[in-house]
C-alpha cells in the first residue's frame, strides 16, 4: 500500500505536458528515491484517465481500456509516494473522483491543481480545441462559454477542466484543505524555472535534480493567423478526408507544433466586449480560493489578469487575406517537404522490395526440381483431396 | 381559541431531494418540480447522508418506471443512480432549486437543473451504459437451431449487393427449397466451381447505405448516420458493400457478365432460382433492425468500445442486437434515408452507379433509375427523442421489469407499434 498519492487534477495549458515529461524521463531517478511515476509510455497517465473518465479521443481510447486499473494497482503496491497527474481528470464528476480515490487505496490523497489566469485560459481552450479538429468559430466558442446556462458539449467541457473552484470541490471534497495544493501559473515575464520549481515544491522533489533539458515535448501555443488557418484546414480535412492518425502527425505534430507555432505573429487575446467578464470571474474565484485554506504554492495574486495588458485585440475570425496567405504558404513549404521525404523514402523501400525480390527468386532456383514439387503438394493440400491423401502417405512413410 | 397556524419553515434542499430519492426508488413517478411544490414545509430530515445522484440519473429511474408501468427492480437501482456518463457531458447535476437556484448550484460545470427538462440526449448518454451494464441478464428465447452438418444441397445461384437484404433473401430462398450454391474444388484441385447466376440486389443508394451502417453497427461499429454518410462523400469512395458496380465487376471477372443479374424488382427473382429443392435452413446473420435500435445499438457500442476490449465486445453488441430485434414489433417501424444536406449527393452519387451498372452489359431485372431515387419524406437522422424510448424499452426488458414479449405499457400507444399494424 502506497504510504502518499499526489494527483495532479489539472487544468489544461498550464505546463502540464513539460511536468509529465519530465517526470517521465527521470522515473528511474524518482522510484530510487521512493517517488513512483508509474508508466511505461509517455503518455500513460493519459490512457488511465481517458479510461476512468470513458472518454473518447480519436480512436485512442482502445489502447486505453484497463488502463486506469493497471495504473490504480501499481500506485496500491507501491511502499512510498506515488505521482499521478493528467490535465483532463479536471473534469472528474463527483462519482468518478470517488471511484477513483477508492481504487487508488487506503492512502493518504493530496489533490494538486496547476492554475492560470482565466483571460490567458480561455484563448487557449479554444486553440486546443482547433488543434483537436473543431471547426467553431472564436465568436461561437466565446459565446458558448460565457453562456451562464452553459448547454454546449463544448463549454461543459471548458467549466469541466477550467472552473479551478468546482474541480477542487470535487476532487477535495473528502480532504482537509492543506492536503490540497494549489500552484499558480506565473505571469509573464517570469523566471523560466519558476512554474518547475513550484511544481516540485508541492510535490516534495528537489527541483535542482531533475535535468529540464531532456525535455523536448511542449505543447506550444499558435498566433491568430496560425490558429485560424489549421481551423480552415479542418473544415476541410473532417468528413472522413483525412484520418485521425495523419491529422495528429501531419497537422498537429509537422504543422501546428513544429511550424506554425514558431512563426512570431499576434497572440491570441480575449476582446474587449468578454474580457472584463472574464477579469470579474477570475476574482471571484481567487476570493473563494482564498476562504477554503489550501495550501497555494505561489501567489493567487498570479491568477488575476494583468491589468496592465493594453495589447490590441486581434480577431481570429476576421484574419486579412494577406496574413491568411502568409501562413499558407508557410504551410505548404512544410507540406511539400515532407511530401519529398516520404517519397524518397518509398523510393528506397521499393528499392529494398527489388532486393529481396531477386534474393528470392535466386533461392527458389537453386532449390531443385523435387522441392518445387513438394510445394505444390502441400500448398494443394487443402483443396485437393488427391494432394491430401498422397501427402499423409508419404508422411506415414516418414514415420511423422 | 387559537389562532392559524404559522406555516412551518422552508425545507432544505437536501432533505426534498433525499425525499425524492426514495419515492423514485419505491417506484414513485412524480417529476421533481411537482414534488418540491407538494413537499410539507416544515418537514425535515437528515439528508441522504451520502451525495445526491445526478438529475439526469434520477430522471432516467423516473422515466423507467414512468415507461414500464411498475418500480425497476431493486437490484438494478443503485447501478442506475450511480452511473456516470461516458463521453464529455456533465457530469452529476445538481437538481433545481425552484425558489432558489442559487442554493444547489456548484458552478458553472455544474449548474442546476429540473431533471424533466433535461435534452434526450442528456438521459441518452446515460441510459447507454445502463443498457450494457444490464444486458448479461436479458431473458431472451434461444435463437433456431442452424442447419445439420453435412446435410447442405449445392445450388446454382449466388446472392450479392444490398447486405441486409441479401441477408434476408439468402433465409426465405432457403426455407423454400433454394440455397445457394458454394464454391467447391474440384477432386483433381482444378478450378472450384461456378456458378449459373450472380443475384446481385439492387436498392436505392440511401438504402443500400443505410444497410451498410445497421450492419456495421452490429458488428460493433458507433458511427452517427450523420457521420458515416458524410464521412463517405468526403472519402469520395463507397463502403465496398453499397459499391455495387464495382461487386458486379468482380463478379464479371469471376464467371463472365452474362452471369450477373442485377435485381432491381424482388418480383424477378423466383425465375432466377431455379426450381426448389428441400428447404434448408440458413440463420440470418443480422438483424432487421429500424434506425431507432440502429442509433441506440451504437450508442451501445460507444460505451462498450471504451469499456470492453475488442475481443470482448462482440456477445454484448450481439445480446444488445438480438434484444432491440425481438422488441421490434412493439415499437414504431421507420427508415432513415439520406441526411438532407448530404441528399443531393445520394442522389448524384446513385445516379452514377447506375450509369456504371448499366454500361457493364449485365442482365437488369427492373429500373436501375432505383439507385438515384431520394425519398425526402423520411427523416434524415435519429433525433434522441425518438431513440430515447426504444432504450428504453430494452433496459426493462433486460431487467426483467417488463416481459420480453409484452409491450411497455407506457411507451407508443397501441397503433403506433409495429406489430400491432393492419390489426
Amino acid at each position: 500500500m502506497s504510504e502518499r498519492v499526489l494527483l495532479h487534477v489539472g487544468t489544461p495549458k498550464t505546463g502540464t505536458s513539460f511536468v509529465q515529461d519530465l517526470l517521465f524521463q527521470h522515473r528511474d531517478q524518482l522510484a530510487a528515491g521512493g517517488v513512483l511515476y508509474p508508466a511505461d509510455r509517455f503518455d500513460a497517465h493519459f490512457l488511465a484517465a481517458l479510461d476512468l473518465m470513458e472518454l473518447k479521443w480519436g480512436g485512442l481510447e482502445q489502447q486505453a481500456v484497463g488502463a486506469w486499473d493497471r495504473l490504480a494497482g501499481q500506485v496500491r503496491e507501491w511502499p512510498g509516494t506515488a505521482i499521478v497527474s493528467h490535465e483532463i481528470l479536471a473534469t472528474a464528476s463527483e462519482s468518478r473522483v470517488r471511484r477513483a480515490l477508492r481504487d487508488l487505496g487506503d492512502t493518504e490523497v493530496h489533490v494538486v491543481i496547476s492554475a492560470r489566469d482565466l483571460v490567458r485560459q480561455i484563448p487557449a481552450e479554444w486553440q486546443e480545441n482547433v488543434k483537436h479538429r473543431r471547426t467553431i468559430s472564436y465568436g461561437d466558442f466565446l459565446d458558448a462559454v460565457t453562456d451562464p446556462v452553459p448547454s454546449r458539449e463544448i463549454a461543459t467541457w471548458f467549466w469541466g477542466v477550467q472552473e479551478v473552484p468546482a474541480i477542487l470541490a470535487r476532487w477535495g471534497a473528502d480532504l482537509p484543505p492543506e492536503r490540497v495544493h494549489v500552484v499558480t501559473v506565473p505571469k509573464p515575464g517570469a523566471p523560466p524555472t519558476l512554474l518547475w520549481e513550484r511544481f516540485a515544491q508541492a510535490f516534495g522533489l528537489d527541483a535542482g535534480a531533475f535535468d529540464t533539458s531532456v525535455v523536448d515535448r511542449s505543447n506550444p501555443s499558435l498566433g491568430v493567423a496560425e490558429t485560424a488557418l489549421v481551423r480552415e484546414l479542418n473544415t476541410r480535412l473532417n468528413g472522413g478526408v483525412l484520418g485521425n492518425e495523419h491529422y495528429r502527425e501531419l497537422v498537429r505534430e509537422l504543422l501546428s507544433h513544429r511550424t506554425l507555432s514558431r512563426r512570431d505573429s499576434d497572440r491570441l487575446r480575449l476582446p474587449p466586449s468578454v474580457r472584463p467578464w472574464a477579469v470579474d470571474l477570475a476574482h471571484a474565484w481567487v476570493e473563494e480560493l482564498t476562504g477554503r485554506g489550501y495550501d497555494v504554492v505561489g501567489d493567487l495574486a498570479d491568477l488575476l489578469p494583468d491589468p496592465d495588458d493594453t495589447a490590441p485585440y486581434v480577431d481570429p475570425d476576421a484574419v486579412p487575406a494577406d496574413q491568411r496567405e502568409d501562413v499558407a504558404v508557410a504551410a505548404l513549404v512544410t507540406v511539400l517537404t515532407r511530401a519529398g521525404e516520404l517519397r524518397d523514402e518509398i523510393t528506397r523501400l521499393h528499392g529494398d522490395l527489388g532486393h529481396l525480390a531477386e534474393e528470392r527468386d535466386r533461392a527458389v532456383a537453386e532449390m531443385g526440381v523435387v522441392a518445387r514439387g513438394k510445394r505444390a503438394v502441400v500448398a494443394r493440400e487443402e483443396s485437393s483431396r488427391a494432394a491430401a491423401l498422397a501427402l499423409r502417405g508419404y508422411r506415414r512413410l516418414r514415420g511423422h | 381559541m387559537s389562532g392559524p397556524v404559522a406555516p412551518g419553515p422552508e425545507p432544505r434542499p437536501d432533505d426534498v431531494a433525499a425525499a425524492w430519492v426514495a419515492h423514485l426508488r419505491a417506484g414513485g413517478v412524480t417529476p421533481w418540480r411537482a414534488f418540491v411544490d407538494a413537499f410539507p414545509r416544515g418537514t425535515g430530515g437528515g439528508g441522504l447522508g451520502r451525495p445526491v445522484p445526478g438529475a439526469a440519473q434520477l430522471e432516467l429511474l423516473r422515466r423507467l418506471t414512468l415507461a414500464g408501468g411498475r418500480a425497476v427492480p431493486a437490484r438494478y437501482v443503485d447501478g442506475l443512480l450511480g452511473t456516470a456518463g461516458p463521453g464529455r457531458g456533465p457530469g452529476e447535476l445538481p437538481l433545481l432549486w425552484p425558489a432558489d437556484p442559487a442554493a444547489t448550484a456548484r458552478g458553472r460545470s455544474g449548474v442546476p437543473v429540473d431533471p424533466a427538462r433535461l435534452p434526450a440526449a442528456e438521459l441518452l448518454r446515460i441510459g447507454a451504459p445502463v443498457l450494457m451494464d444490464v444486458l448479461p441478464d436479458t431473458p431472451l428465447p434461444a435463437p433456431p437451431p442452424g442447419p445439420e452438418p453435412g446435410r447442405r444441397p449445392q445450388g446454382s445461384f449466388v446472392l450479392d449487393g444490398a447486405p441486409l437484404t441479401v441477408d434476408r433473401l439468402r433465409a426465405e430462398l432457403a426455407a423454400a427449397g433454394h440455397v445457394e450454391h458454394v464454391p467447391r474444388p474440384a477432386w483433381w484441385g482444378g478450378r472450384p466451381s461456378r456458378p449459373d447466376r450472380v443475384l446481385l440486389a439492387v436498392r436505392p443508394l440511401e438504402d443500400l447505405l443505410a444497410e451498410v451502417w445497421s450492419r456495421r453497427t452490429q458488428e460493433g461499429a458507433a458511427r452517427r448516420w450523420f457521420r458515416f454518410v458524410d464521412d463517405t462523400r468526403g472519402r469520395g469512395v463507397l463502403p465496398p458493400a453499397a459499391d455495387l458496380a464495382a461487386t458486379a465487376r468482380w463478379w464479371a471477372e469471376q464467371v463472365g457478365p452474362e452471369r450477373v443479374h442485377l435485381v432491381c424488382d424482388p418480383a424477378a427473382l423466383p425465375t432466377l432460382v431455379g426450381r426448389a429443392r428441400t428447404p434448408y435452413p440458413v440463420p440470418r446473420r443480422y438483424a432487421d433492425l429500424d434506425p431507432w435500435a440502429v442509433d441506440v445499438l451504437r450508442r451501445h457500442n460507444e460505451v462498450a468500445g471504451i469499456r470492453l476490449p475488442e475481443p470482448l465486445r462482440a456477445p454484448f453488441v450481439r445480446q444488445a442486437s438480438a434484444l432491440l430485434e425481438h422488441r421490434a414489433a412493439h415499437r414504431p417501424a421507420g427508415r432513415i434515408g439520406a441526411p438532407r444536406a448530404l441528399r443531393p449527393w445520394v442522389a448524384e452519387t446513385g445516379e452514377r452507379l447506375a450509369r456504371e451498372l448499366s454500361a457493364g452489359g449485365y442482365a437488369v431485372h427492373g429500373d436501375l433509375g432505383v439507385l438515384g431515387r431520394v425519398d425526402a419524406g423520411r427523416t434524415g437522422g435519429v433525433p434522441p427523442t425518438r431513440a430515447l424510448p426504444v432504450l428504453l424499452d430494452a433496459v426493462l426488458v433486460a431487467t426483467g421489469a417488463v416481459p420480453p414479449d409484452q409491450p411497455s405499457p407506457g411507451l407508443w400507444r397501441p397503433t403506433e407499434r409495429r406489430g400491432e399494424e393492419g390489426r
